[in-house]
């Protein structure tokens, strides 16, 4: 019993020019279900909500990272349902640490369903499963509309974007690590992630990983060349200058600042952040899926 | 500032506690802990320890093995070798397997030397 929650304006609107093939793929595939398409922003936690409330095992996020977020806050406290997702939109990082590329892809995967299971991370009130980002490409993200395309387009966003890297200042941090140690020092930009997104033979674990200043302009200008890509930059791709492992965070900077969960603004400084045994059971790729059910059955 | 390739194990999994970074309190690592920072309180490693020249420990260090090119006021104690580079300086005590000090490296304190142990030879 699959429950499709398609974000219409994901990626530009891109649901409208594949929906068609996408439908008859599923269709081909047997794992067509019900499609329920957002009228408006934050409805998806409900539609997942009421997916299972109707008895649906299968939810399939149709749309980007921050699509795919709301269908996990939505099922926090929900066992036994299968959690999925066809990459979609502007930024499909989640679906790419899971092993899925495309909506063809993803198809396949779906159909296979193969299950994976992962703790979710709490900060504050919200949940999340890949990436919390606060700094340089936070404050940009936020500020920089990266929404339309076209040479024209990337050209004022690059203008926009090099105007905004020029005014960004480096934050001062302050973090307590699992109450034993703290933390202190610069901040260009800053990271948590779950250790087994990276590393899948090992438990889950929070990895800190903060940017500092040495390499600015690399940075702002890798930030800058993403923008003409049309492929947003991450802190995971700069040069980590500080790593550590934990089970909870206390996150402050100076001056406060924005917070990102799974590429969607998710509040602000200071925030507290921990690794919680709530488990979502994820569709994954079939390497993936393989290799951590032999690990779990050690 | 351009690090060399092997700075950073490849799956994230090593701690690292960059220039300019003050870490106060007790800090425990599963795995290699690479310092460029300064440290105030007690460090327990399950690997290698590398203390790099930026960095300050005002701290006991408790770890598989220590290569310390910046300075340490505080004991040290490894399982296996303790090597003191040439900018390294330490200020404690030092109990470990092994323990080379480098041409210009500084040791003030007391060691104590275990050895390496009888191998089996095929």
């Amino acid at each position: 019993m699959y429950f499709y929650v398609a974000n219409p304006v994901s990626g530009n609107n891109t649901l409208g020019l594949i929906q068609e093939k996408l439908k008859k793929k599923l269709k081909s595939l047997g794992i067509l279900g019900e499609w329920v398409q957002t009228s408006s922003p934050n409805e998806v936690e409900a539609l997942a909500r009421e997916a299972v409330a109707k008895g649906y095992t299968t939810v399939i996020a149709v749309g980007g990272d921050d699509t795919f977020n709301e269908v996990l806050n939505g099922l926090v406290d929900v066992d036994n349902v299968a959690i999925g997702v066809i990459p979609i939109g502007a930024n499909n990082r989640l679906a790419g640490r899971l092993g899925i590329g495309t909506w063809q892809q993803a198809c396949k995967i779906i159909a296979a369903r193969r299950l994976t299971p992962y703790s979710l991370i709490a900060a504050g009130q919200k949940y999340f499963l890949s990436s919390l980002e606060v700094g340089f490409e936070t404050e940009l993200d936020k500020t920089v509309d990266l929404s339309t395309t076209g040479i024209k387009a990337r050209a004022g966003q690059a203008l926009q974007s090099w105007s905004q890297a020029r005014l960004y200042e480096t934050k001062k941090f302050n973090i307590d690590v699992d109450g034993r140690y703290k933390m202190s020092g610069d901040l260009f930009s800053l990271a948590v992630t779950n250790l087994r997104f990276t590393n899948e033979g090992v438990a889950d674990k929070l990895v800190l990983e903060i940017c500092d200043h040495p390499g600015r302009h690399i940075q702002v200008n890798r930030y800058l060349l993403g923008v003409i890509r049309d492929k947003t930059s991450t802190v995971a791709d700069r040069e980590v200058t500080t790593r550590v492992h934990a089970d909870s965070l206390v996150l402050k900077t100076t001056p406060a600042s924005s917070v990102m969960v799974d590429g969607k603004i998710a509040g602000r400084t200071p925030i507290a952040i921990r690794l919680t045994d709530k488990k979502v059971r994820l569709i994954t790729e079939k390497a993936l899926s393989d290799f951590k059910s032999a690990v779990n059955a050690d | 500032m351009k690090k060399p390739a092997t700075y950073f194990s490849a799956n994230g999994s090593d701690s690292i506690i960059g220039a300019g970074v003050l870490v106060e309190g007790s800090l425990e690592v599963d795995g290699d802990l690479t310092v460029e920072g300064e440290i105030r309180g007690e460090i327990r490693a399950s690997g290698g320890l590398i203390a790099g020249i930026n960095s300050m420990f005002w701290s006991n260090i408790t770890a598989d093995t220590a290569s310390i090119s910046g300075k340490v006021v505080g004991n040290i104690q490894t399982a296996g070798k303790t090597t003191i580079r040439e900018m390294g300086s330490v200020t404690g005590d030092v109990d470990s397997e092994r323990l080379t000090i480098l041409p210009g490296g500084v040791f003030v304190g007391r060691s104590r030397v275990t050895g390496v142990k009888n191998e089996t030879r095929a």
